[in-house]
Order: C-alpha cells, then structure tokens, then sequence
C-alpha cells in the first residue's frame, strides 16, 4: 500500500433540500488499499459513493480521483440490467464501454471469478438477487480497474456467495485498490484494511482497521472465575482504574479499564484479593462491531 | 456488444419491432382495402340512408394510410423510443451504463439512431404495402412520388424521435418523455395553422407530404421543412445530450 491516495474528498457536503446527507466529510483512499466504508442505513454511503462514481454532484467540498475515468469500476448496491440480455453479453458489453481494449476471453474469467460460468448464457431476468450482485461484480472486473468502488456488494448473497465474494474483493484488493461499502460489520473486519466509519452523513473515524480496534475502544478484559461471581465484582468495582463490570457470560466476566497499563499492573493482584478461584484472564478481543457501536453511540 | 447492438437486440428480442411494423403495416394494408370498398361497406351498414363517397382514387388510399400512420403509428414509434431514451428511469441500468460509457452521446446517438431507422423502416414497410394494394386494388400510384415522400415521413420520423430525445432529457419517466413528446408534435401542427406564414417551414408539415406526392405535389415545397427538422434533430440531441449530462441519478 502506497501513500498516494486514488480518492479524496475535502469538506464535502450534500444537501437534498432539508436533509444533509453528507457533512463535511473528508476522505482518503490510498492506493492498493481495501477500504471499507462503514455505517448504518440512510449514513450516506451510497450518496459518497455515487458522488466518487460522478453520478451525483457535491453542493460544496471537493473531490479528487486521481485515476482516470476509464480505470474505475463502479457497482450500485442493487444491479440491475436489461432482462432479455445475457450474463455473457452484459459484461461483454460493459468490457466494450469501459475497456474496448481488453481481450473478449476476459468475460469468461471476469463470470467465472464472479461464480456465474455456469450460466453465462442464461438471460439475466430469470436471476436472483444474489446472481444480479455477482454479475454486478463481473461486470465491474471485467474492465480490469484500478480502482474498484462496491456498493453493498454482499448485501444479496447467502453465507456461501458473501464468503466468495469477500474472497475475491480481497484478491482484487492485492492487484488494485477496493472502496467498498456495507452494514455488514464482519465483512469489513474481514477483507479490508482501512475503514471510514460514517454516521448521518458525518465521516466519524477514518483510519487503519487495527488503529481502530485498538485505539478507539474502551479496554477490557474477559476473567473467568468460579462462583460466587458477586465478591468478585464488588472488589474490583473498588478500584479505580475498573471503568465497570459486567457478566458476559457462564462464569465469566468483562472488565473495562480506563488504561491497559494499569489494567496489567494491578488486575491480578486485585483478583488475588478476592480470594476467587480464577480460570483464565484474557484481553477481550476488540472487533469492528463494539467498536462500531461505541462509535456511533 | 456495442450499444448500437444493445438497442437492436432491445428491438428484436422484445419484439418492439413487431409491434412498430405492425402499427404501419395494418394501416398501410386496410387504407387501400376500406378506401376501395368503402362504397359497398357504407351500402351495407347504411340501411336506407343513401351515402355518396367519391369514387376510390390512389391519393385518397395513400392519405387513409398517412392518416393512420401519423396517429397510431407514429404514438407507437414515441412510446417504443422513449423506452429506449429515457434510461434514466432505471437508475441501477442508468448507472451501469453511465459510469462505462465515455460520454453521454455515447449512448444516446445509438439509441436516437436505431429508434429511428426503425420507425422509418417501418413507415417504410407499411407505405410499400399501401402502394402494392393501391397499385392492385384502384389505381397507378407514381413511384418516384412514393420513394420521395417516404424520404421525407423518415426525415420527421427523426426528428419525432429526438423530440424523444430531449424529452427524456426533461424528464426521467418513459410516461413522461413519451408525454411531452405527444404534446408537443400535437402543438406542433396546431402553433403552424395559427402562425400561417410558418407552416411551410414547420417539421409537422412534412406530415402531408407523401399524400401531396402521389397528388402530384412536388418535393421542393418541401425542402425548408426538411432543413428545419434537420437542424431541430440535432438541437434536440445536443440539448439531450446537456441535459442528460447535467442529470444527478
């Protein structure tokens, strides 16, 4: 991943009427990155999107791709093509739209890589959801971009085709970079790098996925002790560095500390104190979700 | 596959093309056959009220079919293309195409074109049957008179359908562009009675001129509409084409 950033945005602003739908937000992709773009519905992801892809025009702010037009690919959260076309001549044409001089064989790798050789010549009306999503993403390889922008790409797609996909976004991430949105908080956490958390139209964190996990949640340990859990709970309540405790669990624990140092100095000995008889004393693994909800709280 | 093969599946898979050929066809066969027997159909359903027609003539043949055609065929020939113009109502499809294609031009000559040339083909179609029964049914119709008049019917056929064009600039519905475009080829002819001195420079008046032909008109009175629905074509593709640029999906 280099510094150069393919997308920037400054202070950018989108107004429809009296709804702000994006508020100063700035952005910054890095090329070869997997960035994920993450928030809940109605937080402006696909207007940012839209707006990046040129299909929408910012009220104020700026925007920079650097790359040129023809080597971005954009997919809209729910593709949709004529229904009398096939899946073959859906991505053939848009290969000869986007990238005329890419080689035709390139279709059946771009249907193939998106799990749809099978039916490559089947017309597209009779297709589910999740088929339209994957042919959305062949169509969007075929033209072999650099830069990659997926709206929602797995929002159709059982546990098998989300898995594939994110499989593939994750490849395509190693030979381009991938601006990708989605509610799905998992998904991000699995293939991307970068992660721009976006509530009501505000960018609220935007930075590398371990910077986030790590920095920007409150610390906590799981204790696993045997019962009675009350003795414990009142000893550590006591100390002043134990932000609070709360059961997750048969048996178990989680401890929020306002500093890890601290945390590793006097937990055990305030564990030693209750005379409890302890299992195990593990950092609680921080994961995009608890993050993502402290964040957006 | 190119656009321009994009917009000649659309006609034949969905069999648009059918339904465009037909509009002309039907009309360019019943107008020679109602206007031969038109005598014995009136004696017929007339009971005994006495009816005097005039004895069956080519151009009156020729005018039943323009007739027609200028209606039915011509509503069916802006509904078919503003399906094809107005991509904007599917904004998914809107934005596949948006985002791949290097302009907008890109996708609205082909599809300006291809709507075109099948709406004069098949006025085309229909005027060469309205001439074989003519020829076969009453009488001789010049051929020079018909070639030249389905010359000038393509030449506003075009500029019809970029009307279409420009309408879908205006607004994103396939209702809407095929609305505004009915509306305004509608006024068109109305604005050219009012104005009188502009008639004859009007593109609607090239809607007579197949009929005038076979009567034994001449091409030249034609030609200042012809020049103005040339230059009327291309505005409305440049102003589609600004339009359509400018849009937000």
């Amino acid at each position: 991943m280099s510094d150069a950033p393919v997308v920037r945005t400054e202070g950018l602003r989108k107004v429809y009427g009296a709804t702000i739908a994006l508020d100063d937000v700035s952005l910054r992709v890095e090329a070869g990155s997997v960035y994920g773009l993450v928030g809940p519905n109605g937080a402006g992801k696909s207007t940012l999107l839209s707006i990046l892809a040129g299909l929408r025009r910012p009220t104020a702010g700026e925007v920079a791709v650097t790359l040129p037009r023809a080597r971005v690919s954009v997919m809209p959260d729910t593709p949709r093509f004529d229904p009398w076309l096939t899946a073959r001549e859906v991505v053939d044409l848009a290969r000869t739209l986007a990238a005329p001089e890419v080689p035709p064989s390139v279709v059946d790798e771009s249907l193939s890589e998106a799990g749809l050789a099978d039916v490559a010549t089947r017309r597209v009306g009779g297709f589910s959801r999740g088929m339209l999503q994957r042919l959305g993403i062949a169509a969007s390889i075929v033209s072999r971009p650099d830069l990659l922008m997926l709206d929602e790409p797995c929002s159709a797609l059982d546990p098998l085709g989300r898995y594939e996909v994110l499989e593939l976004v994750s490849r395509l991430g190693r030979r381009g970079t991938v601006l990708f949105s989605s509610h799905i908080l998992s998904d991000v956490q699995r293939v991307c790098d970068t992660v721009g958390v976006l509530r009501e139209g505000r960018l609220l964190h935007q930075g590398s996925l371990d910077e986030l996990l790590t920095e920007r949640v409150t610390p906590a340990y799981l204790v696993r002790v045997r019962p009675p859990l009350e003795p414990v709970v009142r000893v550590l309540m006591a100390e002043p560095w134990v932000r609070g405790v709360a059961e997750s669990g048969q048996g178990e624990l989680r401890v929020e500390v306002t500093s890890v140092a601290e945390a590793e100095t006097e937990l055990v000995a305030a564990l030693g104190r209750t005379g409890a008889r302890v299992v195990s004393v593990e950092p609680a693994a921080a994961d995009l979700e608890t993050v993502f909800l402290e964040l957006t709280r | 596959m190119t656009i321009w093969r994009l917009e000649l599946l659309r006609l034949f898979r969905t069999f648009r093309w059918a339904g465009l050929a037909a509009s002309y066809l039907v009309f360019g066969i019943l107008g020679p056959v109602i206007t031969r027997y038109q005598e014995a159909l009136f004696r017929n359903v007339g009971g005994d009220i006495k009816m005097i027609v005039p004895p069956p003539s080519a151009p009156q043949a020729i005018a039943s079919y323009v007739g027609n055609a200028s209606q039915i065929g011509l509503l069916v020939t802006i509904f078919i293309a503003a399906g094809s113009l107005a991509f904007d109502a599917r904004p998914e499809w809107a934005a596949f195409l948006r985002t791949r294609a290097s302009s907008i031009g890109g996708i609205v000559l082909p599809k300006f074109a291809v709507n075109a040339a099948a709406a004069a083909t098949s006025f085309a179609v229909g005027a060469v049957a309205a001439w074989l029964l003519t020829s076969v049914l009453i009488d001789d119709v010049p051929v020079g008179a018909m070639l030249a008049g389905i010359v000038l019917w393509a030449v506003y056929l075009a500029f019809a359908v970029s009307v279409v064009a420009l309408a879908a600039g205006l607004s994103r519905s396939v209702i809407g562009a095929a609305g505004i475009t009915a509306v305004v080829l509608l006024v068109m002819p109305l604005g050219a009675e009012v104005l009188g001195v502009a008639k004859p420079w009007m593109p609607s008046t090239l809607v007579g001129s197949l009929t005038a032909m076979v009567a034994g008109g001449s091409a030249t009175e034609y030609l200042r509409a012809v020049g103005v629905a040339a230059l009327a074509t291309a505005a409305c593709l440049l102003a589609a084409e600004r339009l359509l640029r400018r849009r937000e999906l």
